[in-house]
């Protein structure tokens, strides 16, 4: 009896851990290590490179920093890593915006930047700060179909979730003031994203906004939250952060979801019952996935979802905003159909999941981890990682 | 009384009298690192500038508003201590703590997103947690 009992124990072992295996998904596709880069700081510049913007042209690639500390922007050589320009923008005056909290690059010439929380004045101007334009902005509310919720207050312009310049227009996103715990907050009028006709001056409601599933529920607040970019086809790519799909506006006018998700998210997210207290929403935020960010890789026509994956919740640890920076940060990689083509979990204690961007040479991304073992106030550092065929070297 | 009772009430009346109230301790041990004492302030407000990076402006107010207010002590909270160089400038710094290890944060919790107001009165301290855009108004000293 004892043998059989062993047996059937082993048996029972052995199978369960084929079974794990069976969910562990292959990939072809992979990002690997490839390069680095230190960009030295002066005494004016912080190093939060949390809102940066890539831009090529023909003499080079460059990246461009909102500073924060300036009320401007610092704009960086990628080659030789050297500071081409640092722009402090006036708070008084004609030309005058009181905080830049994200901006724009068309071209080097061609620099759009915002105001925090206020979006009617926009300046355009270059890249050292010279020629500057502005342009007041006009809701197109007279028209009688933007939704009541629609205001340009609220308004958010960063890596994340960035304006972007298409055609004769830019694509904002909106992060609303209004209380998220609310559940009648989360409703079918919430505008997540508006257009600026540059032509016309008027702002326009796009029809992006909380997905249907997720409307009229209590959410941890950044599951709500988005972040877009755009492919060489003009479709917009919308990612929500408590979402395991990504949402594509197609152009023929439809939006499609397509599952982006790590494999080891194996539930979805819930919705809570009623308000609950700040530490319950600190534990739910570390212990679940966050997807921070989507970016369209323009030159191998694929795209990274970053996400934060979850960490065990210490009590014992403090109780603050800051126990998100320990979660362990991976990347889902799709191809031009939307289809899941690889997974990478990067290392520990090097990386947050902000501040990412695609360059020429790959997808960058900041060591700004506080546990990070070369920090320094005065550079920041970037790991590049390539994406390859696994296999390849 | 008799005496396990006799040493239960001793124990808790040397654990309150000696404790003082919350943060009490914890706001003099942060204090006492940076060689200032929590019996010079009225107020102490920690504020953490990396909350909001874009709300420099509102912080540089307040502290130009208050340096000459030897009552009030402001902790600056950030990982960056250039971002505090370029908030203090040429401010006397009798009455700002410059805490860049982000002890507040991470050893004492006195303060997480939202700019926290302590009011000290002897051994008692209390605690109100407020907006950001409240260290304009100064209202936290009407309360």
């Amino acid at each position: 009896m004892k043998n059989i009992a062993l047996i059937a124990f082993v048996i029972g072992f052995v199978f369960s851990c084929q079974s794990g295996t069976e969910n562990q998904r292959t990939y072809g596709t992979t990002l690997s290590l490839d390069d680095s880069i230190s960009i030295e700081l002066d005494s004016l510049t912080s190093f939060e490179f949390i809102n940066v913007y890539y831009h090529e042209n023909d003499s080079g690639e460059f990246l461009i920093h909102v500073n924060f500390l300036i009320n401007g922007f610092n704009v960086y050589d990628l080659n030789s890593s050297r500071l081409l320009s640092q722009v402090s923008w006036p708070k008084s005056g004609p030309f005058s915006m009181s905080q830049i909290n994200g901006l724009t690059v068309v071209n080097l010439d061609s620099i759009f930047l915002y105001t925090r929380g206020d979006l009617r004045k926009i300046v355009l101007t270059d890249y050292k700060g010279d020629d500057p334009e502005v342009l007041i902005t006009k809701s197109n509310t007279e028209k009688g179909d933007a939704p009541d919720s629609f205001s340009f207050s609220g308004h958010t312009s960063s890596t994340r979730a960035p304006t972007i310049a298409l055609g004769n227009r830019l694509y904002f996103s909106k992060y609303s003031n209004f209380d998220y715990y609310q559940a009648s907050n989360i409703n079918d009028s919430y505008v997540a994203e508006f257009s600026y006709d540059l032509k016309t001056n008027k702002m326009e409601p796009l029809t992006i906004g909380f997905p249907k599933w997720m409307q009229g529920k209590i959410w941890h607040m950044y599951y709500l939250l988005h972040s877009k970019t755009v492919n060489n086809k003009g479709e917009f790519i919308y990612s929500f952060s408590g979402e395991d799909s990504i949402r594509v506006s197609h152009k023929d006018g439809t939006y499609k979801a397509y599952q982006a998700k790590h494999d080891d998210q194996m539930e979805g997210i819930s919705p809570y019952g009623d308000r609950i207290p700040p530490e319950q929403v600190l534990k739910d935020g570390v212990e679940s996935f966050i997807y921070t960010q989507i970016m369209y890789d323009r030159y191998r026509n694929v795209y990274y979802r970053i996400v934060e994956k979850p960490l065990s919740y210490d009590p014992d640890k403090p109780k603050n905003y800051r126990a998100y920076y320990a979660k362990p940060v991976g990347c889902i990689i799709l191809d031009a159909a939307f289809n899941k083509i690889g997974e990478v979990d990067f290392a520990d204690d090097t990386y947050i999941s902000y501040g990412a961007f695609v360059g020429k040479k790959g997808l960058y991304l900041p060591r700004l981890d506080p546990k990070y073992k070369n920090f320094s106030e005065n550079r920041v550092d970037y790991s590049i990682y390539k994406l390859n065929m696994i296999g390849d070297k | 009384m008799n005496l396990k009772n006799f040493w239960s009430f001793f124990l808790l009346i040397g654990l309150f009298s000696c404790g003082g109230s919350p943060y009490y301790k914890e706001l003099s041990q942060l204090l006492k690192q940076h060689e200032k004492s929590i019996q010079d302030y009225e107020y102490i407000a920690v504020i953490n500038v990396d909350a909001c990076i874009s709300c420099m402006d509102i912080v540089k107010k307040f502290l130009h508003e208050n340096n000459s207010n030897p009552q009030l002590l402001t902790v600056l909270v950030s990982a960056s201590s250039k971002k505090i160089n370029l908030l203090v400038g040429s401010l006397s710094e009798e009455v700002i703590l410059r805490d860049v290890k982000m002890e507040s944060i991470y050893d004492f919790e006195l303060v997480d997103m939202k700019p926290v107001i302590y009011s000290v009165y002897g051994t008692e301290v209390e605690q109100r947690v407020i907006l950001l855009t409240d260290l304009l108004d100064g209202v936290f000293f009407y309360y």
